[in-house]
């Protein structure tokens, strides 16, 4: 019976837009109305590294969502990025702009009951080369890839008043530049977003606390270059990510951090990716 | 005093009438789809703007979004379903009570 208690909403006494729950790593699967803008911001760490290197890349990347209408989504990506380059002598930086991202979702099957939704919706995206692929130093500092890329995919949400659960499928075409042809890349991602407190909604209930979970699966085909393939690319890496997030009427504290459970070709292999945001809509 | 007491009754009568004109109705509206205090606070944003509409309450699990408003507000079904719809739920009809017991 606990359960089935009221929710009392004492939405009169504000008129802050909602934010609702969704995954933390990946951000095709945010639930955005028509005429709605939600931004979200995250500031991500990634650092990789090997017996005497290591590279850390600090980004702060920017996503902004409009809902054209009940059904299609807009979304554009912008990552500023600082990176920094570490050998046993040397130490090398690169801060600016990265690649930026336009995606489309429409949601093309929606199914809803009481206290309950499910919802497929296929999208389609661009990468833009507004970051500069030139370094001094090592490609891995590079910021941007110098290439067009395009994507597609197809995500999945089931929610439920207790938990929620966002997947996606996606595939991407990174283009080539510099007589590079880059890998596609193949992704699955998963997230559980489960609420522990308040255990029981209330009348009182007027912020959450969710648990996250993700999981995120990348399988890169091997870059090419006059034909020859670069075995220091491409590969499958696979992380888990634990993470939480504070979900009041007008903002969301998001937190997760990636844990490399697999890691690709490449010759820093990944040691964590650490994320903290905040997202509102208005 | 006989005058007196049928003024009184009249009077009485006229103002109880008069109040229940005024009283607000609650509708108990069933949408579909909403998962979170959050999906609703979007529906009843939208809602709050409805001339006449004043308490808004949501039992989540029963899937009803309950709206006390007086008799004049606007709640027809065309309109409800439309305002659900451009949030991403449906709307699936309502039951309307002479009172409102939401506090």
């Amino acid at each position: 019976m606990s359960f089935r208690c009221v929710c009392l909403l004492l939405i009169s006494a504000t008129h802050a837009t909602p934010t609702i729950a969704a995954s933390i790593t990946f951000n095709t699967a945010l639930p955005v109305s028509k005429n709605e803008f939600i931004i979200r911001n995250q500031i991500i760490v990634n650092r990789a590294s090997d017996s005497d290197t290591s590279l850390t890349a600090a980004s702060l990347v920017s996503t902004l969502v409009y809902g054209v209408t009940p059904t299609l989504a807009v979304f554009t990506t912008l990552p500023v990025t600082s990176q920094r380059l570490k050998t046993q002598n040397d130490q090398f930086t690169n801060t600016g702009l990265g690649d930026t991202e336009l995606l489309a979702r429409y949601t093309a099957y929606q199914q809803n009951s009481a206290g309950k939704t499910f919802r497929l919706a296929p999208f389609i995206g661009a990468k833009l080369p507004t970051g500069d692929e030139d370094t001094n130093s090592s490609p891995s500092l590079a910021l941007g890839s110098g290439s067009f890329g395009f994507s597609t995919g197809l995500v999945a949400t089931y929610a439920t008043s207790d938990w929620t659960l966002d997947s996606q499928l996606a595939y991407r075409n990174n283009g080539n530049s510099n007589d590079i042809e880059f890998g596609d890349t193949f992704t699955f991602d998963a997230s559980l977003q489960y609420r522990l407190l308040p255990k029981q909604l209330s009348a009182t209930s007027t912020a959450f606390l969710n648990g996250v979970i993700e999981l995120n699966v990348t399988d890169q085909r091997q870059n090419t270059s006059n034909g020859v393939n670069n075995k220091n690319s491409g590969g499958t890496a696979v992380f888990i990510a634990p993470g939480l997030q504070y979900i009041t009427q007008r903002w969301i504290l998001e937190s997760s951090l990636q844990i490399p459970i697999q890691t690709n070709n490449a010759p820093l292999e990944n040691d964590y990716i650490a994320r903290i945001g905040v997202r509102t809509n208005f | 005093m006989k005058k007196i007491n049928t003024s009184l009754v009249i009077t009485v009568l006229i103002l109880i009438s008069a109040n229940s004109l005024a009283a607000d109705q609650q509708h108990n509206l069933r949408v579909d789809g909403i998962t979170c205090p959050f999906c609703v606070a979007t529906s009843a944003k939208a809602l709050q703007k409805i001339d006449g509409v004043n308490k808004i309450n949501a039992d989540i699990k029963q899937g009803i979004i309950s709206v006390c408003a007086d008799q004049k507000a606007d709640l027809n079904d065309e309109k409800l379903t439309k305002l659900f719809l451009d949030k991403g739920f449906n709307y699936r009809g309502k039951e309307t009570l002479l009172t409102c017991a939401i506090e």
